[in-house]
């Protein structure tokens, strides 16, 4: 139309960051940990959305994970363990215009921060939530975390978890109002990358468990996955995540499945016999409570005062 | 669209006056909004509201009353209602309002000359920039940071060229916008380095006699001059060629001649001829022994000698004319002649009558080039010995510019006659239509405001008159090349140079720029763009030598939607419902018109409130006959700067005026045989006979059916009747079963044969080609940052800037530390290829380790 192409929109950037811009303290993390390709996928996602760092936050709680507030160049938060969503939800509340991180690992979310972990589900804020998964106490050396397989040997059940662990994808599911629920693992990058970059796009609360290595407490717990690509499902369809042919053909098992359906997502969650990975539930529509709390936020302090007076004039005798 | 009742639906205090009655409605437009989401590019389009008001009958009655007396021309309305203002535009432009947020075709790269005639010689600023880093820097993560700011440079070169009217050096201008970049972003220097270095290999893109040209009033003729200059330089340089060799040719035949004489035994001579050997000896002595005597050759006649002479002192003359485009014209008006007299490879003459003074001056240039064509000719005739003095002496006597071939006259820099539209349609239009006929390969451009008549009178409304047609005028005189565009399109334009160029006759070139007298508010560029979207300056290229037929030498390929009677575009708004609509426009002159400010006293605005089933779009009311359109307001759709969508209502001057450019957009159609009304019919006749046709035999069919049915229906009644009459009569039974057909049967093996599938056919399984590398590598892609291959050398690996590792050189780590590598790496993506050092320890078996990664 008018001689202008499909890209005729000259949007520019007035800044520039490049990786570096997001990469904060040398990390820690243990050689082979798959906590630094989540990292440097949260750095890449940054980057190519050109976020600025002054204004994103990053937020933990407790853990090996919640050490990722430290390696970004940002505003950042290492909490309570199990706390990190309210602190998150407090930020958003106040402050809707941060872009807001939230890194968490399978104990301090599944466990002590269950609470925390289904009603901000429900609450729906505009965060991006990252679970580090790698079902075992890492920080703490090897106790049992709610995603332990059962019969795995750790230090507080050395003769095997006594209990079949946690479907943090079936709970997730089955909290009202969620909106964005996606799995991946760690050492696939580019569906990571998508992944996580699909997740920061969505205005809600973006739930993403990552299937992570322990190189130190459980080495062997992914192993059989990574030799044996046929033990995870991919998810495919128009509405999730797009990743390139040669990234679809590493995994075996392919299914078609549309993430609006929350029927088929659950039945697909349920089903244990494969690891989905790819987003299993989207609806960019569910209500944000973040959206209610902003109320008046803007509000200039004559207002605020004239609000105040007329709320405590009805108390006046 | 209709619009919403709010829920403030109320009535409306009683207003005495029209006045009175829309500033009641403007006060109440902004109580509620509707959003309305624009066209083309939704995610960029600027979101436009609509208010939406209560409609109030009675003062709608009164102002749609107003609005038709206004519509109908009555001048005692000419003043009141809501007047159109320069913010208010055809809706399908509002996203395009900053044209500092437009990626247009303009600015363009200018590449040098040097290389083959049918190189790429201009390329639009976007297109430049990315395919210049696409060469040094293919796939997507290279030169990442280049890339991603590449937007910021191209807005950057775009803000520095935006006043700029002639061509500017492109090299210096790259350089200039890295620095700013640099300056911008502030990189930390490791970053700065590398974007240094990505912008130094984008500068070394860039040619050095490259250059950028931006939008401005006098784009077309700098685009001439550079199409003059790729259409000269291939052609004179073979030129130049051509005249050294004739030169080399009688040069030899004067030697020749020279020998015959006696000055050829002088010492200097003989020691010429005798060559370097000549120093080992006395050439005065050798000069002496020969004598003076001449050779007895004979010698050729004074009057060859002195043409052949004559000829070789034209060539010796011959320089390459330093003028590419000599342009004759008068516009000191504008400055167009100021403009040009600055610029180094072109002549501008002053003439008062462009067409004449460049005949004038066309009949110089040939005179003088003839002397030069006609040296060539005799230089050839002379060197191969077929000059004969009672043929050719008269035949070059009366050598002129209708004698050269087309070879010859394509080497003549263009001469341009510079006219204004006004001229060549009033005082002018009789040198302008003799220059049209002559035949002489001259440029005629003339610069055509697509909302004026050219033929009318100075401050004279130019829907006054029908307009006159000087691109249909110009297709009248059948042999003259006939290009009208818009510098808009810069390929239309240049295209049309080219192939007036190339040919040698008459061309005519009428070009709307979309600038005019005053500065707009919308940018030239996306005026002259409307201008071709609404029909207003449709593109035509006549082209005499493409064929006899109209259809062939008219390419009409440019206009957009060139189907329609007017290019149709959707636009997405959200009602009051929050529900997304899409409004199907088209885009007509009307909707040009209202970009110009000469003809605002055309429209009066509605107000959003007023309602009226007589309200009609613009292509919906000339649709209708018009005896159905009396009672009819035709109207558009605008949107104003703070993005109000509202109805415009059009005076019926306009409305005839935009019928009359429908009427000539019809023609051209036809012309172009895109829409011919014969076609049309004869296709209608076809279909018609082909569906009686069809349908005869499908009743032929029919009714042989139902005979057939009959038939059979009367046989098996009879044979049934007549076994029943048997049975009934007292034959055996058990004839009628064994007279009744028995099933077939089929041996059970053909049976089970018949059921199976058919073998498949042999599927080659698509057999992954297996390659094997021997130099390692990594797929970065893959890599999960993980750190295992970094802790075994950090030397060997390291990361790119997407933080994944990639393999530095493959000789300062060992084959071991690689095959190590590749069994720790969790995502499998390391390659150990093949070992670097052969002497490495332990090969044998890193090799076989290292198989299973490769």
């Amino acid at each position: 139309m008018f001689g202008l192409k499909a890209d005729w929109s000259l949007d520019v950037h007035e800044r520039y960051f490049t990786m570096d811009d997001y990469a904060g303290a040398e990390p820690r993390w243990c050689t082979g940990c798959g906590d630094l390709g989540i990292l440097t996928a949260v750095h890449r996602v940054c980057r190519d959305a050109q976020v600025e760092p002054e204004n994103t936050v990053a937020v933990s709680g407790i853990g090996c994970s919640s050490r990722l507030p430290h390696y970004m160049k940002t505003y950042g938060f290492h909490g309570l363990h199990g706390r990190a969503l309210p602190v998150a939800c407090g930020i958003k509340s106040r402050r809707p215009d941060l872009d807001i991180w939230v890194a968490t690992g399978d104990g301090d979310c599944f466990s002590i921060g269950g609470g925390h972990w289904i009603h901000s589900l429900r609450y729906n804020m505009d965060l991006t939530l990252l679970i580090f998964d790698n079902g075992i106490y890492g920080l703490t050396k090897k106790q049992t975390s709610p995603t332990t397989p059962q019969g795995f040997h750790t230090n507080t059940h050395v003769t095997g978890a006594l209990l079949p662990p946690l479907n943090p994808l079936t709970v997730t599911l089955g909290v009202s109002n969620v909106s964005f629920v996606a799995q991946t693992v760690d050492w696939n990058a580019p569906l990571l990358y998508e992944i996580i970059n699909a997740a920061h796009q969505h205005k809600g609360t973006s739930f993403v468990r990552i299937v992570q290595r322990c190189p130190m407490y459980m080495e062997q717990l992914n192993q059989e996955m990574q030799d044996d690509p046929s033990r995870m499902l991919l998810l495919t369809h128009d509405k999730g995540v797009q990743v390139d042919d040669a990234v679809v053909r590493m995994f075996e098992n392919h299914q078609e499945h549309d993430p609006s359906d929350m029927a088929a997502a659950r039945a697909i969650a349920q089903d244990d016999s494969l690891i989905p990975l790819g987003v299993l539930y989207h609806d960019p529509d569910a209500q944000r409570y973040d959206e209610l709390t902003n109320v008046g936020l803007n509000m200039p302090m004559q207002e605020r005062v004239q609000g105040l007076n007329a709320a405590l004039d009805k108390f006046a005798i | 669209m209709t619009n919403k009742n709010s829920s403030e639906n109320q009535a409306l205090p009683a207003v005495a006056g029209e006045a009175s009655a829309l500033a009641a409605f403007q006060q109440r437009g902004s109580a509620v909004q509707i959003s309305v989401v624009s066209s083309a590019n939704r995610e960029s389009s600027p979101i436009v509201t609509l208010p939406a008001v209560a409609i109030d009958e009675d003062a709608s009655g009164e102002i749609i009353h107003s609005l038709r007396r206004f519509h109908l021309g009555d001048p005692s309305v000419a003043s009141s209602g809501q007047q159109v203002t320069e913010s208010l535009l055809p809706a399908l432009l509002h996203p395009y309002r900053d044209v500092t947020q437009i990626r247009y075709e303009y600015p363009l790269y200018l590449y040098p000359t040097g290389g083959e005639e049918n190189d790429l010689a201009v390329s639009p600023l976007s297109d430049f920039l990315k395919d210049s880093v696409a060469a040094f820097a293919p796939g997507e993560d290279s030169a990442r940071m280049l890339k991603d700011n590449l937007p910021w440079v191209e807005r950057y070169l775009r803000s520095q060229l935006l006043a700029q009217q002639s061509p500017v050096d492109a090299g210096s201008l790259v350089v200039e916008a890295g620095v700013a970049l640099q300056e911008q972003i502030g990189l930390a220097e490791e970053n700065r380095e590398k974007l240094q270095s990505e912008l130094d290999s984008l500068s070394d893109q860039v040619d050095k006699q490259g250059q950028f040209l931006g939008y401005s009033r006098y784009v077309a003729i700098h685009l001439l001059i550079h199409a003059a200059r790729h259409h000269l330089f291939q052609r004179r340089l073979r030129f130049g060629e051509i005249v050294s060799e004739r030169m080399r040719g009688l040069i030899d035949l004067l030697a020749v001649e020279r020998a015959k004489t006696g000055a050829a035994n002088d010492p200097d001579m003989v020691g010429s001829s005798v060559g370097n050997t000549s120093q080992y000896f006395d050439t005065s002595a050798l000069t002496g022994v020969m004598g003076k005597q001449t050779h007895g050759s004979e010698s050729m006649s004074v009057e060859r000698k002195q043409r052949i002479e004559g000829a070789l002192k034209t060539l010796q003359e011959y320089e390459d004319d330093p003028v590419l485009v000599r342009c004759v014209g008068d516009l000191h008006d504008d400055g167009v002649s100021d403009h040009f007299d600055q610029i180094e490879c072109i002549e501008m003459i002053h003439d008062a009558d462009p067409c004449t003074g460049a005949a004038a001056r066309f009949d110089a240039e040939v005179a003088r080039y003839a002397r030069i064509f006609a040296a060539v000719r005799v230089a050839a005739l002379e060197t191969e010995g077929n000059y004969d003095p009672s043929v050719h002496d008269s035949w070059f006597a009366s050598f002129d510019w209708q004698a050269f071939t087309t070879q010859e006259l394509q080497l003549i820099s263009p001469l341009v006659a510079l006219e204004t539209a006004e001229n060549i349609a009033g005082d002018g239009l009789r040198s302008f239509s003799q220059q049209l006929r002559s035949g002489k390969p001259i440029q005629i451009l003339a610069w055509v405001p697509a909302y004026d008549n050219p033929g009318t009178q100075s401050g004279e409304d130019p829907l006054h008159s029908y307009r006159i047609e000087l691109g249909y005028f110009g297709i009248g005189h059948r042999q003259a090349v006939i290009v009208q565009s818009s510098s808009a399109r810069h390929e239309h334009l240049f295209r049309g140079f080219v192939s007036a160029l190339g040919t040698i006759r008459t061309s005519l070139h009428l070009v709307d720029s979309g600038f005019q007298e005053e500065d707009l508010y919308l940018d030239p560029w996306i005026v002259a763009s409307a201008a071709l979207e609404s029909r207003a300056h449709p593109y035509i290229e006549i082209n005499p030598t493409a064929g006899d037929a109209a259809a062939e030498r008219l390419n009409f390929a440019g206009n957009p939607q060139s189907e329609l009677n007017w290019p149709v575009n959707s636009l997405t708004y959200v009602d009051d419902s929050g529900t997304e609509e899409v409004l199907q426009l088209p885009f007509t002159f009307v909707d040009y018109s209202l970009l110009i400010p000469q003809l605002w006293h055309h429209f009066r605005s509605v107000p959003v409130q007023c309602s009226c089933d007589d309200l009609l779009p613009v292509d919906e009311y000339l649709a209708l006959p018009s005896d159905q359109t009396d009672r009819c307001l035709p109207f558009v759709w605008a949107v104003d700067a703070e993005g109000l969508l509202s109805k415009v209502v059009v005076s019926r001057a306009l409305m005839l005026a935009c019928r009359d450019r429908l009427s000539y957009w019809r023609t051209l159609q036809e012309l172009a045989g895109v829409r011919n009304r014969h076609v049309e019919l004869a296709i209608a006749n076809v279909q018609q006979e082909e569906r009686a046709a069809r349908d005869a035999e499908i009743e032929e069919l029919r009714q042989e059916h139902a005979d057939e049915l009959e038939q059979v229906r009367s046989e098996t009644a009879g044979e049934v009747m007549g076994k029943l009459a048997n049975v009934l009569l007292g034959m055996d039974l058990t004839s009628l079963s064994e007279s009744a057909p028995a099933a077939v049967a089929v041996p059970a093996e053909e049976v089970q044969q018949a059921v199976q599938p058919e073998p498949e056919a042999a599927v080659a399984e698509e057999q992954e080609e297996v390659i094997s590398f021997d130099d390692p590598y990594i797929d970065s892609i893959l890599c999960t940052t993980c750190d295992d291959c970094m802790a075994i050398n950090k030397l060997l690996f390291e990361y790119n800037d997407n933080k994944q590792a990639v393999i530095t050189d493959p000789k300062v780590g060992t084959f071991a530390q690689l095959v190590e590598a590749a069994e720790l790496c969790p995502a499998k993506c390391i390659h150990p290829g093949k070992p670097v050092d052969p002497n490495e320890p332990g090969l044998d078996e890193l090799i076989a380790r290292a198989a299973a990664y490769n």
